[in-house]
């Protein structure tokens, strides 16, 4: 590299012709970058889905990079063979002070290899759910429901569990349903099952799924599986609540709220009660 | 009177500032045509019984509704409906398990429901707009396979008839002819059959509508089931013609898991 700026001190006009040489190199390759991008976006990736379109793109704008910045340093007369064998050293170092960085880049390259999800499905990492917006080589961002753009590192997403919620065309819509305990289960079951088959966004086939559950403090507990395109999830949600309100309403059955028992402390002996100050009302 | 019912899917004037309304059971479809616009609403409702008719109607009557869409054609005052099948594939639960031995056939005869196709153009043999198509009668979703490859379907449950002359006749509805061949060496015993509605045609005979003749081919639940819509119109009630054309072709051969012998879901 010295010897290089020296040429430059000692050759000022071919420096700036150099200069020129570059600078047409650079953008040279960067044309050459945008015209096979557009090339391949237009035939080979036309028809190709989100994710690989993006994955394509970025291999080609990768590679290019890559080999437009090999051809400027061939171009400055920078010795390519001597960078290379530096490369291993340099990177050891590199490799040290970016441990999180590199691992995020193989564990991108997982990520892309295994394919768990795509861009355009929805993902639930820990506690947060979105919409891949693009898988990246260091991580991947997601836009939530309520538009929060959220940056995930890829060897966090790799190292937690991921729930792919798009990724089948159906799901299944758990419901927990309490009735008091006076309620026939039979009954119960029978109308829960007709409010399931009568809801416009429900499939009927897989037969809906109706389970007595439990005994609870706030009385018995059923649980109504539904099964449903994963398109329909919001509005079989709110319809099917509305539904079985207005049917237990419509059919007399109640929905229970907390009770509470008090003890006497002497078998089913009746809790004593003493009225204060009655008279003077 | 059965002539008269099937009337109704007669290609109807409708000249620019009228008014006009079909009505097939639980559907009705509003129609108003505007210079170069044809407005158009469709009104399912909820009354058990189910009338027939196509009449012009005053635009007093008509529905007040933000539903309404508005096609913009530049010519033609012809109103064409058709029935067509629907464009999805239908499970059909029959109401009773029906079992075929082996190397047995069986002929069955099942009433679908027909869709409301509306056609626009300046006259019937010339080329029509197609504007709209509504389902008559709304049937409720299924999937049909399992569920990572299997297809949404529509789900209706149905008597599968041993002939023709005991299905009500309708105009709303088709009469599909089955014909299942028992091929294997075990008893067929189906609880739902699910019938690609998208390659049957729609024909009109004196007195219903029919479709083509589904062959059904079992050889056992291992085996893809094979299924042969007939390409000729069907001949069970004299002769009848075409009124709508399949949705997709109809091909030599068509392989597809037909029934669901199997149960996917043990629910948990």
């Amino acid at each position: 590299m010295e010897k290089f700026f020296q040429w430059i001190g000692a050759n000022p006009s071919s420096a700036v012709g150099k200069g020129l040489v570059v600078a047409g190199t650079i953008l040279g390759g960067v044309l050459a970058i945008r015209i096979v991008l557009g090339l391949v976006s237009k035939t080979f990736l036309r028809r190709a889905s989100d994710h690989n379109r993006l994955l394509g793109r970025n291999i080609i704008i990768y590679s290019g990079t890559a080999i437009l910045f090999m051809t400027v340093l061939g171009e400055l007369g920078v010795d390519l063979r001597t960078i290379l064998g530096a490369a291993g050293i340099v990177g050891i170092a590199i490799g040290f002070a970016s441990q999180t960085s590199v691992s995020n880049v193989i564990s991108g390259l997982f990520l892309l290899s295994e394919k768990p999800f795509a861009v355009g499905d929805v993902i639930r990492v820990g506690d947060k759910t979105g919409t891949i917006l693009s898988i990246d080589l260091m991580s991947i961002k997601i836009r939530t429901f309520d538009n929060l753009f959220i940056r995930l590192p890829n060897e966090k997403v790799l190292n937690t569990e991921v729930v792919n919620i798009t990724r089948f065309p159906i799901r299944r819509m758990d419901l927990i349903v309490r009735v008091a305990y006076k309620e026939d289960i039979g009954r119960v079951r029978t109308l829960l099952a007709e409010v399931a088959r009568s809801d416009a966004h429900a499939l009927r086939e897989p037969e809906p799924l109706v389970l007595f559950q439990n005994f609870t403090d706030l009385g018995m507990e059923f649980l109504l599986g539904v099964w449903f395109l994963k398109t329909d999830f919001a509005v079989l949600k709110n319809s099917l609540a509305q539904a079985i309100k207005e049917r237990f309403d419509a059919e007399g059955v109640e929905l229970p709220v907390p009770h509470r028992a008090l003890y006497a402390g002497a078998g089913t002996a009746p809790l004593p009660i003493r009225i204060v100050g009655g008279e003077d009302r | 009177m059965a002539m008269d019912l099937l009337s109704v899917w007669e290609p109807a004037e409708i000249a620019v500032g009228s008014c006009a309304s079909w009505r097939l059971g639980s559907l009705s479809v509003w129609v108003e045509h505007y210079e170069r616009e044809w407005h158009l609403l469709p009104v399912y409702h909820r009354e058990a019984e189910e009338p027939v008719g196509f009449s012009l109607r005053d635009k007093t009557e008509k529905p007040f509704s933000t539903e309404w869409k508005h096609y913009l054609l530049r010519e033609g005052n012809l109103a064409a409906p058709a029935p067509v099948m629907p464009d999805r594939a239908v499970i059909l639960r029959p109401d009773r398990v029906l079992v075929i031995p082996p190397d047995e056939k069986a002929q069955f005869f099942v009433s679908l429901p027909a869709a409301f196709r509306l056609s626009v153009g300046v006259s019937a043999v010339g080329r029509m707009k197609l504007l709209c198509e509504y389902p008559i009668v709304p049937m409720p979703g299924a999937w049909f396979g399992d569920p990572v490859s299997g297809e949404l379907c529509y789900f209706s449950e149905a008597r599968f008839f041993p002939v023709p002359s005991q299905i009500p006749r309708s105009p709303l509805h088709a009469v599909c002819p089955l014909l299942i061949s028992n091929e294997s060496d075990k008893e067929l015993q189906f609880d739902r059959i699910c019938l690609h509605t998208e390659f049957l045609g729609v024909y009109r005979s004196l007195e219903r509508f029919w479709t083509n003749e589904v062959n059904v081919l079992f050889r056992g639940p291992e085996h893809v089931t094979q299924i042969l819509p007939s390409k000729s119109p069907p001949q069970f009630e004299g002769a009848a013609r075409l009124v709508s054309r399949p949705r997709q072709a109809v091909e030599n051969w068509y392989f597809k898991r037909t029934f669901d012998l199997l149960k996917y879901f043990t629910g948990f």
